[in-house]
């Protein structure tokens, strides 16, 4: 094979997942006479697949295609590849990096895997994300368990009510997706749009059926369809997933209770510039967000019993990084980027609990889970994360730290 | 029924014995023993006894029922002045901390005792730690907490103001007061921390005598293991099946209880994750295969293989040949009667009360040494267990 | 859309967001807060003419002016009082339980939220509101109205099937006694179900749940129930069921309800399989 290609620093399968930010890539022709101009180029592999760009650096505005020439010597040059804006792919391997030089050719496919509107998922997108939550939960007995253990009252402080409630969840979701990952690398954390109706996703084929109550009625089970890969959720000890909502989920977006509404995403982004005015989005949209069910979610200790909150969170997470991209917060070392407080687990260099296995006072003394799972397509942020190493997720400021994932709504480049 | 007393590192001074103890059976008899012997010490073994959680009272209860008597027998036992004896069952209440009502009883209590001690900052703090993420109003004058009776109070509330009652005992304290004071935690709270820290720096009341509260037991001679626990099928988080003997006679080990439902998680996950840690230090003074550990459930019938090795997991111990979770394939009983067990369990048959309990045994899987009530560490278990004698002499491995 | 006309889109929306924020609001609220400010605000929560809509969203109003350290002053009040409206009292219920979630102070009013929410449970309009509020805290004194509720109806706050549910989240709840006689005659099938769910921990609960299993007049949902909890406590003893397969069309005609059901259980039983953990190595 006269030319070869590392995605993400690896030649492996496995590496070959991108999101919109440029993934580190090289390529190489075996030694030979002289030098090989190549062309560098992308197309879906059937209508409807993921497309990819090119940058000739990180800092370089992308393009379409991308001209090199390869040494004689057969050493690497090296590119970035990231998804087209708004072509994310819709199965593993849709979309195609095409090199072309001299008559050779190298076809190398790939997924631009990014986190999207779950309400816009098409079945099969649908189906294995739900195949792969069901699968991390195991009938109670999973890893699922883990994310339980997590969420729970002992480790309040260590989670909301402050400036690090939006990059310690930002890194839960991180770990919770790599762990949907390690199923299916194919899956990617959806998120529900909670400031619109999502008539698809409170459906007996997603995350259930959701009936509408006042809170005078106590909640029900979501209704699933047979054989629905949820069908046997339990969490501590006990089936189902209870949760009915405050709201007609088929034509309303998540109110939040009277008087203190659910805010839009125009009126998330419009809490201000500096991030400790954003971060009041603890209150409304997220905590808005939460009550707006009656059921296990509306309240801390139960909330992460309900794979809804995942999706709940990612929007939460979407917001911040729609903010971050809008306002061009990405610089961690900007008190406009993270403001912390004087704090264990909320300074800006603080590792974050309970990944950092830390078990001393002031943090609790257990730590369930272990350290934060690797990626095959990044070594970002580490075992033991730090708030500053999720705040650049995209890498926009420096490029060693991005961690590997997006949304579809939020592009990579800022202008 | 009556129980053997329970030995603490001291004499816990002279006790008159009430003539021939009642014997109790409900939650009745507890309430009408507590409000006859208050604060009387002629009472005092009795209500000791009533705190063993083997006692027959609260087999087939609920939790709520067995908080209700605990608390109840700490109020009772520390009413006028707490006898050392009592100690550690308060401290365990405020080291591990999971219902207001004992948390406040407990914090209450030890202010009666003598002498404040240094030894008590640690499990005062870790009740504050805790509790503050599940503090609740309570009434100590009611049985229970929740009636109407005299005036209410909080666990919270009640933790702080044993903090200031250590006076310059409680000085090792203060860090972690002013840190929590500075988060602005609400006007009540701060204003309870500023009166604490206030108390314990102006505090007239020096360090005491070194308290007595940790209940470990030095077994008096090993404890063998009769033949009905030696050939006992267990059941490790692979699924193999194996003995007692199999895994306990021929290598000294150490030996935790714990069992996957436990909603405290200042009990079992921190015992496992402990477990994980002492393992990491075998390993790291290449004792790994000299000495086994095991992690032993309470709960044989609902923790199968696959629960077991999520637990593993979640609370970060590792498995292998000399390291295992393990349930009973049959009845836990007879390993229940051997290691003594601080549980019981309730009407459905779930634990509905534990102690913290850690055992070391030496090659012959005799019991040598006993950990009880208040957390034990890494290393002096795995000291004890070094120092054990196999038959032939050495540790083998 | 291109990159740079979604920013332009963006930053138009939330420009207009900016604006409307800082406009005055109309309407019958404006009338309540007319002298603006959060006391005027405060003290509208209370106004005798305001109508309890009108009042449960001021006092919304006033939670969010407030940092979130002290915004809970004020529910806690309406939540507490007995001569409150119900609408504002779940109002603020409502807004107590966001708070519980976003609020530092929460630790320390936590407290005063469970004694308000206790007294809640003895309005209907809020009652179950409340409980889910209790039960969701792990409140112990509430676990025991319900218990005592379920052993003697006369003392029940809730239907069987609802109080069953709120005891089923805490495994410490000691409930299973009660819920294995519920399952045994069940006074309706959500009883039925919800019993099964506390059972469903239960060791002791694995040949009952062989049984409804097996029982075809029990309904779809209770089958798949009985299957669910057989997956959790005994995963030995549940096999894949086979689809059933028609000999002749005349089976068809005589059974076709049936035939639907054994489809569903043996769908819902696959699901359970395929998702199972994989075995550890040791």
């Amino acid at each position: 094979m006269p030319l070869e290609i590392e995605i993400n620093g690896s030649a492996t399968p496995e590496a070959r997942y991108i999101a919109y930010a440029p993934s580190p890539c090289r390529i190489r022709q075996t030694p030979a006479a002289g030098p090989l101009p190549v062309t560098l180029s992308s197309q879906p592999a059937q209508p409807g697949g993921g497309q990819a760009v090119f940058y000739s650096d990180p800092a370089a505005p992308s393009s379409a295609t991308l001209q090199l020439t390869l040494p004689a010597d057969g050493s690497w040059v090296d590119f970035g590849l990231g998804g087209k804006w708004q072509a994310p792919s819709v199965d593993d391997r849709d979309c195609l990096l095409i090199a072309t030089g001299n008559g050779d050719s190298l076809t190398v496919p790939l997924m631009v895997r990014l986190r999207k509107d779950a309400n816009t998922l098409l079945p099969r997108e649908r189906d294995r994300f739900l195949e792969a939550l069901a699968k991390l939960n195991a009938g109670g007995s999973g890893r699922y368990q883990d994310f339980r253990d997590i969420h729970v009252a002992a480790a309040n402080e260590e989670e909301h009510r402050g400036p690090h409630f939006l990059p310690w969840h930002r890194t839960l979701l991180l770990d919770f997706e790599r762990g949907l990952q390690d199923i299916d690398s194919a899956v990617s954390l959806h998120y529900w749009r909670f400031d619109q109706p999502a008539s698809s996703v409170f459906q007996s084929n997603f995350m259930g059926a959701t009936a509408q109550v006042t809170l005078d009625d106590p909640p029900s089970d979501v209704a699933l369809d047979s054989g629905h890969p949820l069908s046997g959720w339990i969490t501590d000890g006990v089936p189902g997933i209870s949760r009915s909502a405050l709201f007609d989920t088929q034509t309303s977006p998540a109110p939040g209770p009277p008087g203190f509404d659910l805010l839009s995403e125009a009126a998330t982004l419009a809490l201000g510039d500096v991030y400790t005015d954003f971060a009041q989005m603890e209150g409304t949209p997220h905590g808005a967000a939460h009550v707006s069910f009656v059921g296990w979610i509306s309240s801390i200790p139960t909330a992460a019993k309900d794979p809804l909150f995942f999706m709940l969170h990612a929007n939460v997470d979407r917001l911040w990084a729609l903010w971050q991209w809008l306002k061009r917060r990405t610089d961690p070392n900007d008190v406009k980027v993270y403001r912390g407080q004087n704090r264990d687990g909320r300074r800006l260099d603080d590792s974050t609990w309970p990944w950092n296995g830390v078990t001393t006072s002031p943090r609790p003394d257990f730590a369930p889970g272990g350290p934060l799972k690797p990626s095959p397509t990044t070594a970002a942020p580490g075992a033991t994360p730090t708030i500053r190493g999720v705040i650049d997720y995209q890498g926009n400021s420096s490029a060693a730290a991005r961690i590997g994932y997006g949304y579809d709504a939020v592009p990579f480049e800022l202008s | 029924m009556s129980l053997p007393p329970a030995r603490s590192c001291c004499g816990g001074g002279a006790v008159e014995t009430v003539p021939a103890s009642p014997i109790l059976r409900s939650e009745a008899d507890v309430i009408r023993l507590v409000e006859a012997g208050r604060g009387d010490s002629a009472y005092t073994q009795s209500f000791l006894e009533l705190l063993d959680e083997r006692h027959p009272v609260y087999s087939g209860v609920g939790t709520a029922a067995v908080v209700r008597m605990r608390g109840a027998l700490l109020l009772a036992l520390g009413y006028h002045v707490l006898p050392t004896a009592a100690l550690p069952f308060v401290l365990e209440e405020l080291e591990s901390p999971h219902e207001a009502w004992l948390t406040a009883a407990a914090a209450r209590v030890l202010r009666n005792h003598p002498e404040p001690s240094a030894d008590f900052v640690a499990p005062l703090l870790s009740a504050l730690f805790y509790i503050r993420q599940r503090d609740d109003t309570v009434r100590l004058e009611s049985y229970g907490g929740y009636g109407s009776m005299g005036e209410p109070t909080t666990a919270v509330a009640e933790v702080i103001r044993t903090l200031g009652w250590l006076g310059k005992a409680g000085e090792r304290a203060l860090p972690r007061l002013q840190e929590l004071r500075a988060r602005e935690p609400g006007p009540r709270t701060a204003a309870r921390l500023d009166e604490a820290m206030a108390a314990i720096r102006d505090g007239a009341r020096t360090a005491a005598a070194e308290r007595c509260g940790h209940a470990r037991r030095l077994v008096d001679a090993p404890r063998s293991a009769p033949a009905d626990v030696t050939e006992l099928v267990l059941q490790d988080q692979s699924g193999e099946l194996l003995t007692f003997r199999d895994f306990f006679i021929g290598r000294p080990s150490i030996v935790v209880f714990f069992y996957t439902r436990c909603d405290n998680p200042t009990k079992c996950p921190l015992t496992i994750a402990k477990l994980g840690r002492l393992q990491q230090r075998l390993h790291a003074a290449g004792l790994g295969d000299a000495i086994r550990t095991a992690a032993i459930t309470y709960d044989p019938a609902y923790d199968l293989p696959p629960r077991l090795v999520q637990y593993a997991r979640s609370w970060g111990t590792s498995t292998g040949e000399h390291h295992r979770l393990l349930r009973t394939v049959g009845d836990l009983a007879p390993l229940a009667a051997f290691f003594e067990l601080g549980v019981n369990y309730g009407e459905s048959g779930l634990v509905n009360r534990h102690r913290i309990e850690a055992f070391v045994l030496d090659s012959a899987g005799r019991i040598v040494q006993v950990e009880a009530r208040q957390r034990w560490e890494e290393s002096q278990l795995i000291a004890a267990a070094v120092a054990v004698d196999g038959p032939g002499g050495r540790p083998r491995g | 859309m291109s990159i740079r006309d979604y920013r332009q889109q963006l930053e138009q929306e939330v420009a207009q967001e900016s604006a409307r924020a800082a406009e005055p609001s109309g309407g019958p609220q404006a009338e309540l807060e007319s002298a603006g400010g959060a006391d005027q605000l405060l003290s509208s929560t209370t106004h005798p003419e305001a109508a309890p809509e009108l009042r449960a969203a001021a006092l919304g109003r006033v939670a969010r002016q407030k940092d979130l350290g002290s915004a809970q002053v004020a529910p806690l009040e309406r939540l507490a009082d007995p001569n409150e409206a119900p609408a504002v009292r779940v109002a603020a219920l409502s807004l107590l339980k966001l708070l519980a979630i976003s609020s530092p102070t929460f630790p320390e009013w936590r407290p005063m939220f469970l004694e308000a929410l206790r007294r809640a449970v003895d309005e209907p309009a809020l009652r179950a509101a409340a409980l889910e509020a209790l039960t969701q805290e792990g409140d112990r004194p509430t676990q025991e109205k319900l218990l005592a509720g379920l052993k003697d109806p006369g003392q029940a706050l809730v239907p069987v099937d609802h109080a069953l549910r709120l005891l089923s989240s805490d495994p410490h709840a000691d409930v299973r006694e009660v819920a294995r006689s519920v399952a045994g005659n069940p006074p309706d099938e959500a009883a039925l179900l919800q019993a099964m769910k506390v059972l469903a921990g239960d060791p002791g609960s694995v040949e009952a749940f062989r049984s409804l299993l097996a029982d075809r007049s029990q309904s779809s949902s209770v089958r798949k129930l009985a299957a669910t909890a057989l997956n959790n406590l005994a995963p030995e003893l549940l096999q894949p069921a086979p689809e059933p397969r028609l000999e002749a069309a005349a089976d068809l005609a005589s059974a076709p309800a049936l035939t639907a059901d054994e489809s569903a259980l043996a769908k819902h039983i696959g699901a359970l399989i395929r998702v199972r953990r994989e075995p550890a190595p040791r």
